[in-house]
Parts: structure tokens; C-alpha cells; sequence
């Protein structure tokens, strides 16, 4: 069997991948409310992956059976940006429930950082913001795209910050400024975990939430130095499930895999 | 996980204090409640029994028992961002819960600032509380060893509370009666080093995990021949495991060392965890602090002084790197955890710069976890597992 899969079942997404020697052939994006194990049941016929060897990763990397393995999603994202971005030193994950700063070599983690039990810098953070503002995520390029100034928002606690941004609409301020402003307050809290492992260039950056151009200028900015984003940068974590899940099967040390 | 023969014991020996404090209390014993990092070798020369409220606090974490307790405290107005040990003591001593049947009340109280500023505002409350004399030793922060000047000036403070024990003891502390108790310390004091030495093994048939259970008697019994009694069996026991092989967690894969407190609100689970990746936790800062060598019987004032300024916690950051990078190589783990603790902002302070420094210095790889050591709303098992598995991963593929 050349077919491998890797399911990354995540807070808001159930990603699947399928590679056949070493190359994506088949990637799949479903929401995974309101049933996590549905939406990996549905990734994996939708991507032609049923009866493949599968390693899970995600939060919920436990939740499907039968499996070949689990890894962490950091383990993961590593491997997949190994094939997808060789040669990046440095991955900014910005998940829907978590973030993470990755410093990688040839698909490995040389070391790590993630926010902590905290929405703040998280793509759930941005969904809060998105309905108190009216803007759906899928138009935030085009209303942050005005030339304005943003207006800052806190960046520790998605609760305070949502009734600041109630706060900052009934004076009218101008979505558009204060949109920036959220970005402005995710990505500082990303960079704050990016100087805990240190941000060595080249840097990629992956997650669903980073196919908004206007959130991966505003990753740049924060972390002063440039990025760059990988072709479905949602699935990256998926795909290294699946390499990670090829590299088992053909007896290759797969770390403390349960 | 083969259980250690020693965990009955401990069970035993724990009761058998909690019991004794009461007798002896009732005896004409008096008692003195002391901080872990006071000179209890002074208190017993004066025929005190002593007490922890640091341990007990512990023990009532470990149980589940410190959330109502830090909760009862919080009411009074005292913060929740201060040190969960001392909530949970106040919370005890105001309620008078405590898994241990029930507290008897100090007639002193021994404080020394070796470990942190908090607890001598902690004990100096408790001295109010019980209407209790409180001695104070004030030990010089270290730059790097304790100077003579500092020796010279804690060995003066410790003549002043040998005087003041002595009249408010049943004994008087004579240089020879001092030095018989430290003789005691420093015979189980040595038991000690040698179970936690034994994690050096492979595998290690011991781990940090069972350390942190075993420590009760070295941090509070220290001084007595019970203590003794109960190292030299713990010790013939990893003994006997190590030259059979027998190793702690299934199948070792990979050893890190450990830097902080224990999180007893999720000591089992962690524990747990350890041993599904089998991860062995070979040694810590925590437990081998109670590991000192110096103590000279022959001079027992002075070697107190030495030996009490000289302790972890009253060292800065660079000495943290190099406690941690000798413990590295010497237990050859490839990783290393740093517990910033919520509750202990002196163990917890400069923890990112460490980090970085011993990476560079002995190659192996680091995880900042966040936890408290006693307070069940700061510690959250799923954040925890989120660092520590893809941390244990980079182990595996390391090595």
C-alpha cells in the first residue's frame, strides 16, 4: 500500500490528507462542530482515505479509531511544513484554539512555544470580533484594506476585548479601524511567544486563520520580519500526519506515538 | 509501575509524627511551627517538636482539599495571586480542617527569608494569630558562595535563637546538644542524596515523581533517628532495584529533569502521563535541596549559617543554570521542565532566561509549563499535556 492519511481533527476544522510517494494527492477541509467524530468520519471518505493507514494529531486526535497512531499537532505541523516549506526555520501556527510559535529543521521541532489556556492570539478571538463587528471573516481583506489608522484593542482577554469593541462602535468609530486594531492586538500575542523561542528567518506562517492577507500583514508587522504562506496553509498539519504516518508504516521511528 | 515497599511506610511514618506531635503536645512537649527552610536542627536540640505548615499545605493539595481551604483565606481579603501554601495554611488554621485529624498550635514560630520574603509575613501572621513568639533569621542573598561576613553574621543570629529557644524550650542548646542533632541531619541527609543519586542508573529505578512523595521526612523529620530509620530502608530498596534493572516507568525511553515545585493538584495525572511516554523524570531542584554535604557536627553553629544561606532558592538565575546543567549530565537526561509556579515568583523568576542559557549550554531540549503547586484553579491537566507531549516528542526524536 503507497496511501497514507493524516486526519489533524481540530477546534474548528477536521482537516485530511492523503499522500502517495511523498506527494499531496487528495487535502479535505470540513467544519468539525457540532460532531468532531462525523466531521473526521466525513474527512476521511471525502478524501478517498477510508481503510488508509491514518495518524491522527489535533485536540481531537484521540476521538477517531481505527488508527495507525496520534501525535501532537506541533510534531506534525513540522513534518508537513518540512515538505511543504523546506526550508523554514521558523512556523507561526495560528489555530482556532490555540497558537504556536515552531522553530523547526528538516521537519523536526528544535523548540516550541504556545499561548495559554486563553483565547487572546487565537483565530477564536477573531471569530468573537468578526460577529460583534459584522465582518465576516472572508471580507476582512477587503474592509482592512482601507487606509486608516487602527484603533488598539486589549490584547489579553478576548472577553474584556469584545466589550471594548462594543465600546469603540457605539462611539462610531469606523469598523475598518478597529478591525486593524483586533488584528494589531492577535498578532502582538503571537509575537510575544515568538520571542520565547526566538524568530529565526525564514518564516512561514499556517492555520486557517492566516489565509486572510490582511491578518498575515498584520503577523509581519508584529513580528518585524517578513513572512511567507504555503499553499493551504490550513492543511499543513494534516499532510505532515500523513508523512509522519507513511514514515511509521515503513518502520521508521515514529516518537512516543500511542 | 511496580509500587515501592517504601510507600507504606512513608504512610506510617507520617501518621505516626502526626500522632506524636499530639502526644508529645500533651506531654509537656512544646511545639514550634518552622518554614522548610529554617534550621529545624535548632528547635529539636531545644526538645520542640516541630511542624510544617509548607508540608501540611502540600499534603492538603495533594488530598484535594486546598481549594476550600485558599477560598476561606481569600475571604479575610488576602489575594489570590499570593503563595497557595500560605492560603491554604491560614485556610486550615481559620477552619481548623486538615487531613491530618487536628493541628496542635505552635508555642514559637522559626522563620528564615533563605526561601522567600513571603513566608516571613506568612509566619509572622500565624505568630499573631497564636499569640506566639516569632524568631526571624535573615540570611544575605548570595551573589555566589556565602561570604565569611555572611556566615559570620547568620551564625549570630542563630546564637540569639539558640539563647531564645533554650528559655522558651524544655532543653538548653549547648554547641554539643546542636551537634548531636546535626550528626542525625547529616546521616539522613546523606541516605537521601543516595536514593535520588540512584535515578542516575539505566533506566532509573527511581524517579522525581516517587522523590517528591519520599521528601516528607527528610523536610520535616529531618534531625531525628526515625528519619534515619526510614532513608536506610528507602535507600537498601532503589538499591536492590537498581542492580536488578528494575525500572520506574515502562520501558525508558527518554529522561528529563525537573525544575520547581511539585504540582500536587495534578501529581497523579502527570505522573500518569510520564509513564505513558515513557518519560522518566530522573531529578529536580526541588527535592535535592534537601541533599547538603557540608554539615559539621564539629562546629555545628557555623555550619548551619553556611549551609542555610547557601540553599537554592537563595541564589540567583545563573546558579539555577548551573544546578540544572550539572543535573543534566550528571542523570544524562536530554530534557529539561521548568514549572513557572503562580504561587513562587522566587523559584519562578528569570524561568525563559534559564531556558535559553542551559539550551545553549547542555544541548538538551526545554518546556516552561504553567501551574500552581497547591491551588486546583491554576493548574489545568489538558494545558499542561498540550506542552509536555510535543515537548516528550522532540525527546524521542532526538534520541
Amino acid at each position: 500500500m503507497s496511501r497514507f492519511a493524516g486526519l489533524d481533527i481540530g477546534s474548528t476544522a477536521t482537516k485530511c490528507a492523503v499522500i502517495e510517494d511523498g506527494r499531496v494527492v487528495m487535502t479535505v477541509v470540513l467544519p468539525s462542530m457540532p460532531d468532531m467524530r462525523l466531521a473526521a468520519e466525513n474527512a476521511l471518505r471525502e478524501c478517498g482515505a477510508e481503510g488508509l493507514p491514518v495518524i491522527t494529531t489535533g485536540y481531537g486526535r484521540a476521538l477517531h479509531e481505527p488508527r495507525l497512531g496520534q501525535v501532537s499537532e506541533i510534531t506534525a505541523l513540522a513534518a508537513g511544513v518540512g515538505l511543504v516549506a523546506p526550508d523554514a526555520a521558523t512556523v507561526v501556527d495560528i489555530g482556532g484554539q490555540d497558537s504556536k510559535v515552531v522553530r523547526v529543521e528538516a521537519g523536526r521541532v528544535l523548540d516550541f512555544a504556545m499561548n495559554d489556556r486563553c483565547a487572546a492570539g487565537t483565530g477564536r478571538f477573531l471569530e468573537v470580533m468578526s460577529r460583534v463587528l459584522h465582518v465576516p471573516f472572508d471580507q476582512f481583506d477587503d474592509v482592512a484594506s482601507e487606509d486608516v489608522e487602527p484603533l488598539p484593542v486589549t490584547s489579553t482577554c478576548t472577553v474584556f476585548a469584545e466589550s471594548e469593541v462594543v465600546g469603540l462602535l457605539s462611539l462610531r468609530h469606523p469598523p475598518a479601524r478597529i478591525l486593524k486594531g483586533v488584528l494589531q492586538s492577535v498578532c502582538s500575542r503571537v509575537a510575544s511567544l515568538g520571542r520565547q523561542v526566538g524568530m529565526v528567518a525564514p518564516v512561514v506562517c499556517t492555520g486557517g486563520t492566516v489565509q486572510s492577507r490582511a491578518v498575515v500583514r498584520s503577523l509581519s508587522l508584529a513580528l518585524g520580519v517578513p513572512v511567507s504562506v504555503p499553499p493551504s496553509p490550513q492543511r499543513v498539519t494534516a499532510i505532515g500526519a500523513a508523512l509522519l504516518c507513511a514514515r511509521r508504516a515503513a518502520g521508521g521511528q515514529l516518537p512516543n506515538v500511542g | 509501575m511496580i509500587k515501592l515497599r517504601a510507600n507504606k511506610r512513608l504512610q506510617t511514618t507520617i501518621r505516626n509524627q502526626v500522632l506524636w506531635t499530639r502526644l508529645g503536645s500533651r506531654i509537656g512537649r512544646p511545639v514550634a511551627w518552622v518554614t522548610s527552610g529554617s534550621p529545624v536542627e535548632m528547635v529539636l536540640a531545644a526538645g520542640f517538636i516541630p511542624f510544617y505548615p509548607e508540608n501540611h499545605a502540600a499534603i492538603c493539595s495533594a488530598r484535594g482539599m486546598a481549594l476550600g481551604m485558599a477560598e476561606q483565606t481569600e475571604a479575610l481579603g488576602y489575594s489570590r495571586d499570593l503563595c497557595s501554601y500560605f492560603r491554604v495554611d491560614v485556610g486550615s488554621q481559620i477552619s481548623g480542617n486538615t487531613p491530618l485529624g487536628r493541628l496542635v498550635p505552635p508555642d514559637v514560630v522559626l522563620v528564615s527569608n533563605n526561601i522567600c520574603g513571603t513566608v516571613q509575613n506568612w509566619f509572622r501572621v500565624t505568630a499573631e494569630r497564636f499569640n506566639v513568639p516569632l524568631l526571624f533569621l535573615d540570611t544575605p542573598f548570595n551573589d555566589a558562595a556565602p561570604t565569611e561576613n555572611d556566615v559570620a553574621y547568620v551564625r549570630d543570629q542563630l546564637v540569639h535563637i539558640a539563647a531564645e529557644l533554650s528559655r522558651l524550650g524544655i532543653r538548653t542548646v549547648t554547641e554539643k546538644r546542636l551537634g548531636a542533632v546535626v550528626e542525625r541531619s547529616r546521616s539522613a541527609l546523606g541516605l537521601w542524596a543516595e536514593v535520588l543519586d540512584m535515578a542516575a542508573e539505566h533506566p532509573a529505578p527511581f524517579t522525581s515523581f516517587d522523590a517528591f512523595v519520599h521528601m516528607a521526612p527528610i523536610v520535616s523529620m529531618r534531625g531525628t533517628r526515625r528519619c534515619i530509620s526510614y532513608y536506610r530502608q528507602l535507600r537498601d530498596e532503589v538499591k536492590q532495584r537498581a542492580s536488578a534493572g528494575v525500572s520506574s516507568v515502562p520501558d525508558e525511553r527518554a529522561r528529563v529533569v525537573w525544575d520547581n515545585i511539585a504540582i500536587w493538584p495534578a501529581h497523579k495525572q502527570l505522573k500518569k502521563l510520564f509513564e505513558n511516554y515513557h518519560v522518566s523524570l530522573v531529578a529536580d531542584t526541588y527535592t535535592s535541596a534537601w541533599t547538603i554535604e557540608n554539615l559539621d557536627p564539629s562546629d555545628p553553629f557555623s555550619s548551619l549559617a553556611r549551609v542555610y544561606t547557601d540553599i537554592i532558592l537563595n541564589h540567583g538565575a545563573a546558579h539555577r543554570v548551573k544546578v540544572l546543567s550539572n543535573m543534566i549530565k550528571k542523570f544524562g537526561a536530554g530534557g529539561f521542565v521548568l514549572h513557572s509556579n503562580r504561587s513562587c515568583k522566587r523559584y519562578s523568576l528569570g524561568q525563559f532566561g534559564v531556558k535559553t542559557a542551559l539550551t545553549a549550554e547542555t544541548g538538551a531540549a526545554g518546556v516552561v509549563i504553567e501551574a500552581d503547586m497547591a491551588d486546583p484553579r491554576s493548574v489545568s491537566f489538558d494545558n499542561l499535556q498540550q506542552r509536555l507531549v510535543p515537548f516528550f516528542e522532540v525527546l524521542g526524536a532526538n534520541g
